[in-house]
């Protein structure tokens, strides 16, 4: 779970926003119960804003530490798209991240489906790697196999799933 | 392919072998009942090619030489009682003919007088020659009676003795009456109505029955073999859709169409083919009771029923073929589909447009009576007839489906629900098998409505008292009884215990018209008064009466000897003629000063209560004051009614027809009965092999052997008890129609208790095999039988 | 058409009645390859899966087998070639009830007129194959649903089809039974050099595939292959 590639991808959706509007809307979206420390907010921020992936603007006047709106730059841009387009490594207990890739793509109106169906065929490959150990490696390995296999196939019902309600949750982000 | 075929069938676990058994056993009753049907047919086919020696020889032509009578060559010579033997064998005849019809108690007996006068004079099939001067041959039961009735009742009758017996090739069964009886050319030739012939007739017979009957026959074949190709179908059928799986499984690795239609027909030909070799060994094991079957009303030489060869070997080999056919045609869905794993489509429910056959056909049948004078009610009538029997199986599958809705509404509880949706959702395959059953109830119920009743109501109400009343016509081309010779006639008939006679005499005629001129009468011609003594009518009250103090009477005398006794109309005293169209009597004045011992007798009329005295005066009048007619073969009659018969005989004889038909409908009737019953049978315990899954289920879950027993009952009797009522309501009531139509005042002779017997065995009988074809269910339905393949 | 592969689908149409099961699927099977066919119930995998035999023929679209177009071949022709060259195991039944298992697997050779003897030896040694010894003359009746789908196989297998065509092999049977089910399948494809082509919704069904294809509303997809992050 990236925070910063999180933060970029909520910028990306374009409007130039307040680090507090952020924080909320990563809270709202990502936190799974853990809120984003403001401190970590701003330094994410400050860090990105180094490496050219976001800009800030004038501060505003006002109460509270910083008024300032941020906007995202081509380079962030790219670098949010980039890491959309790429699946997970398959393994276990991926969930946070195929969530908020899922999540953030239909926010930005990009190919969630398409992202799942690469998904699907990664995990696909990496569930026939596993089948092919097991059909011909020794029972331990088979074993182990069969942990990753029935792991792997519950995220990809998720997958499935997910796929098959893209709609009514691009309905539910937006 | 045919080994596979092969192993399905006999391999096939016991699913198979009960499959393989209902198919069989339903072929081997197809198969027996059609053998006896065919036999039968054979049988009587071979009595309608019989020589009609009986019918219009070929006479010598003498009007060359005119050497004969006056007019027409021979007939005028037969009127005249005068042959001119000199002539006749110079033109080269080989035999003189004479042919007449008697009666002994109501059975006609055909009676041939020949004289032979050439060494080749031909002789009537069945027999070797022509019987010399005093001797006779005699079918085998008139020697029989001969040899048991007392010879004044029946022997006096024919001269001479008997010399043997008619072979079979003359007689058309085994009961028949019959007799030829050889005299001496100069004798013969004194006989009225003698024909001087050169050959017999070589026609085959001409009864007026034979038509109807080889129509019946046909009819009654076709009609029974329906119900057995529908339970023939119906075996080959079972547990379709179980097979349906079966074969898209082998379409599926690959079998083609051909070699699937194989598998099927294997399977059916096998059962088939044992059905038809177990049907044949049945029907040689029952054959010589078959030969004893009254179809027609007179039995058949037993060893002309047979179902000849081309008999055994087309149920040996078209039986099996068909099933095969039959097998292959119910597969047509899955020829093309390997996935075909039945895809079950509810049927449309039949509308009730059903019934318009059936109305249609009621509505026909009242205009077709009800025009019964017409030339074309035959038009309407056998339509009419079509349409109602077409209804009634029309009608089956609406009212099947309109009793179970009833069922469904008001029977609650398990089983009538379930039988009420299993038939609510298929009324037609429902209604084929129980189809059988009902056409047959039609039948009979109207066979029974109508034919007692019309038979009773010829010999009933005012015509009752002249059933065994004689009467004897001496104006048909014979000798009138002279003066002379009427008073030791009378008398020796008087003499006879019981018995009284009724002469008639004959007025002389007032005009100078010959009937043999061949012109017309004059303008105003009357015919001669026929006269009869008020005191000799009293014996026959039903003739009419006299005033009190008259003498003698006028009588319509004519009017007695009408064929049809349903139109006889009486009184005919005080009536000089009636008119046959609206049956109004000419009232005739009272004669005054007529002698009738003066007059010749025309009409004689004989009673007697005792049967035996009847056959006495018979026997008495053939010698002494016999009957000839004036035309000499039954191919020429134009009626069947002037021999010396009793008003009961010509009744008979007339309804001879009509019995023939009731046995034969009747025989029909239970034969597809039986038929029917059995396919109820199968189609009961084919509908439970296939339903197997579905019943164990129920059972699984708690479902009684006595709620699915009950279920079961009521899929197969419902329909059949609404329906087969639905068509016997319909046929009594176009019986009704039509008896009050053809006799207004008749009776309805229904016979109830027959009827109701009938009815109450089939009943039973119909319960009996459905709840014994149940027997399967409960050991079929045992929860360990569930498997899931 | 000398493409590559075995077995190719081009924009294949198939509707029944009013619904549309396939609008536009395009499928092609190396040869020797396992396919596996994904897609949720409903996507018309099935379907696709019968136009590909030439059990349906499709509205539109053409079907082509190593170099012969199968949807234009005539019922009779499709019948030979699904008996010669493919073979068939679906989720149930297929095996004719009253025959054996010995029967059952001899089935497809005496259709295509082996002699018997023939047949039966050649049907034989399968039965050892797949573990199922003690179990030829059993009626199908008789057999668990694991031992039933064995048997399929082996007639699947039994004339040495090029393509064999399943069809949610294992959907009737637990976890352990279908894998040996599917490792034997696998293990006999392979020795076979059979082209497989394998209908699942199952995803550790298809992860015996080398390749998967998912159909979704009617049309076939080729997943991309993506690089892995």
């Amino acid at each position: 779970m990236s925070v910063p590639l999180t933060l970029l991808g909520l910028l990306a959706r374009g409007r130039p926003t307040h680090g507090y509007d952020l924080k909320r809307d990563y809270d709202d979206h990502f936190a799974n119960g853990k809120p984003l420390p403001y401190g970590q907010v701003y330094s994410t921020l400050g860090r990105l804003a180094r490496d050219g992936k976001v800009a800030g603007g004038e501060a505003e006047p006002g109460d509270g530490p910083d008024r300032k709106r941020y906007r995202i730059t081509d380079l962030g841009r790219a670098e949010v798209m980039a890491w959309l387009g790429q699946t997970v490594e398959p393994e276990p207990h991926l969930q946070t991240v195929l969530f908020s890739k899922v999540v953030l793509a239909l926010m930005l109106g990009e190919d969630a489906a398409g992202y799942l169906d690469a998904q699907r065929a990664a995990h696909l490959r990496r569930m026939r790697e596993l089948t092919e150990l097991k059909r011909t490696g020794p029972m331990v390995d088979a074993l182990l196999a069969d942990y990753g296999l029935f792991h792997l196939e519950a995220d990809l019902r998720w997958i499935e799933l997910t796929s098959a309600r893209l709609t009514a949750l691009a309905q539910a982000v937006s | 392919m045919f080994r596979l075929g092969l192993s399905l069938t006999l391999r096939g676990g016991r699913e198979a072998v009960t499959r393989l058994l209902l198919t069989t056993f339903a072929v081997l009753v197809g198969v027996t009942v059609m053998l006896g049907v065919l036999s039968l047919f054979n049988a009587y086919q071979s009595t309608t090619v019989r020589q009609c020696w009986e019918c219009s020889p070929t006479t010598v032509d003498l009007g060359a030489q005119g050497g004969g009578g006056p007019g027409s060559p021979t007939k005028a010579g037969a009127a005249d009682a005068g042959v001119d033997l000199a002539a006749v064998r110079q033109a080269g005849a080989k035999e003189l003919w004479n042919f007449s019809q008697d009666f002994y108690q109501g059975t006609e007996l055909r009676r041939l007088d020949v004289a032979a006068l050439t060494a080749d004079a031909p002789a009537i099939p069945g027999t070797a020659r022509v019987p010399g001067p005093g001797e006779f041959y005699a079918s085998p039961a008139l020697a029989d009676l001969l040899a048991s009735v007392p010879h004044s009742q029946l022997g006096d009758r024919f001269p001479g003795h008997q010399a043997g017996l008619i072979g079979r090739a003359a007689l058309s069964g085994p009961d028949e009456l019959a007799i030829v009886v050889g005299h001496a050319p100069d004798e013969l030739v004194k006989r009225p109505a003698t024909q001087a012939i050169t050959a017999l007739s070589t026609g085959k017979e001409v009864k007026g029955t034979t038509n109807i009957y080889r129509f019946a026959f046909a009819f009654g074949t076709v009609s029974l073999l329906l119900p057995i190709v529908i339970m023939v179908g119906t075996a080959t059928r079972l547990s379709a859709a179980r097979r349906e799986e079966r074969y898209a499984a082998m379409r599926l690795v690959g079998a083609t169409p051909r070699q699937v239609s194989v598998v099927a027909s294997v399977e059916s030909f096998v059962g088939a083919a044992l059905g038809a070799v177990g049907g044949t060994l049945l029907y040689l094991v029952l054959s010589s009771q078959v030969a004893r079957v009254n179809v027609t009303g007179t039995r058949f030489f037993p060893d002309d029923v047979t179902p000849r060869v081309w008999g055994y070997l087309g149920v040996l080999v078209l039986v099996p073929a068909a099933a095969a056919v039959v097998a292959v045609r119910s597969l047509r869905g899955v020829q093309y589909d390997p996935l075909a794993v039945s895809r079950k489509a509810t049927p449309k429910p039949p509308t009730l447009w059903r019934l318009t056959p059936l109305l249609l056909g009621i509505v026909l049948f009242v205009v077709a009576v009800n025009m019964s004078t017409s030339d074309y009610s035959d038009l309407v009538v056998y339509p009419a007839l079509v349409f109602t029997l077409w209804g009634v199986v029309s009608a089956g599958p609406w009212v099947t489906m309109q009793s179970s809705r009833l069922l469904a509404r008001h029977a609650p509880g398990a089983a009538a629900t379930l039988a009420a949706r299993r038939l609510a959702d298929n009324p037609r395959a429902t209604f084929r098998t129980v189809s059988g059953v009902t056409v047959a109830v039609f039948i009979g119920t109207a066979v029974a409505g109508f034919l007692p009743s019309a038979v009773r109501a010829e010999s009933s109400g005012e015509r009752a008292p002249l059933t065994n009343v004689l009467r004897l016509r001496y104006d048909m081309g014979g000798t009138q009884i002279s003066p002379a010779k009427s008073a030791s006639v009378l008398a020796d008939l008087r003499a006879m215990p019981g018995v009284s006679v009724i002469p008639v005499y004959l007025g002389t005629d007032t005009s100078a018209w010959n009937p043999d001129s061949g012109g017309p009468p004059p303008e105003g011609w009357q015919p001669p008064p026929q006269y009869v003594r008020c005191a000799d009518a009293k014996a026959l009250p039903a003739l009419g009466t006299c005033a009190p103090g008259q003498d003698v009477a006028m009588i319509a005398a004519d009017e007695l000897f009408i064929d049809n006794p349903l139109l006889l109309r009486l009184p005919v005293m005080g009536y000089s003629d009636i008119d046959r169209r609206t049956g109004a009597g000419r009232a005739a004045p009272v004669p005054t000063g007529v002698d009738v011992s003066q007059l010749d007798i025309t009409v004689l009329m004989v009673t007697s209560s005792d049967r035996a005295a009847l056959e006495q005066a018979r026997t008495y009048l053939d010698l002494h004051a016999p009957v000839l007619l004036g035309v000499g073969s039954p191919d020429q009659w134009s009626t069947n009614a002037i021999g010396p018969m009793t008003f009961g005989e010509v009744a008979s004889v007339r309804q001879e027809m009509l019995r023939a038909a009731q046995q034969m409908i009747f025989s029909g009737v239970g034969l597809t009965l039986f038929i029917a019953g059995c396919s109820i049978a199968v189609a009961t315990a084919g509908s439970l092999v296939e339903r197997k899954r579905p019943f164990t289920l129920l059972r699984l879950t708690g479902t009684s052997v006595a709620v699915l027993r009950r279920m079961v009952f009521l899929e197969s009797a419902l329909p059949l008890f609404t329906v087969s009522a639905m068509a016997g309501l319909a046929a009594y009531a176009m019986a009704y129609i039509a008896v009050r139509t053809i006799a207004p005042h008749a009776q309805m002779a229904f016979p109830v208790e027959a009827y109701t017997l009938t009815v109450a065995a089939v009943v039973v009988g119909a319960l009996a095999v459905i709840l014994g074809s149940m027997a399967l269910l409960s050991r079929m339905t045992r929860s360990e039988n569930v498997r899931f393949e | 058409m000398s493409t590559g592969f075995l077995l190719e689908a081009r924009d294949v149409h198939r509707a029944f009645g009013t619904t549309q099961a396939l609008r536009g699927a395009s499928v092609a099977v190396a040869r020797g390859e396992i396919l596996a066919v994904m897609g949720p119930s409903g996507s018309g995998k099935s379907t696709l899966l019968h136009c590909l035999a030439g059990i349906y023929r499709p509205d539109q679209g053409e079907v082509w087998f190593d170099g012969t177009r199968v949807d234009t071949l005539s019922e009779t022709k499709r019948t030979e070639l699904r008996r010669d060259a493919f073979g068939f195991v679906f989720q149930f039944g297929q095996l004719v009830p009253e025959l054996t298992a010995l029967d059952n697997i001899a089935l497809p050779l005496l259709l295509a007129k082996v002699p018997r003897k023939q047949a039966y030896a050649q049907a034989a040694p399968w039965l050892e194959r797949l573990g199922l010894d003690q179990h030829g003359t059993h009626r199908s009746g008789e057999l668990s649903g694991g031992q039933a789908q064995r048997v399929a196989l082996a007639r699947a297998l039994v004339h040495k089809p090029r393509l064999l065509f399943t069809d949610e092999p294992t959907g009737a049977l637990d976890t352990l039974t279908g894998e040996t089910v599917m490792n034997l399948l696998v293990t006999a494809a392979r020795e076979e050099g059979t082209t497989v082509v394998l209908v699942t919704h199952d995803a550790r069904v298809a992860a015996y595939a080398d390749r998967e294809i998912v159909v979704r509303d009617g049309r076939a997809l080729t997943t991309p292959s993506s690089a892995v992050a």
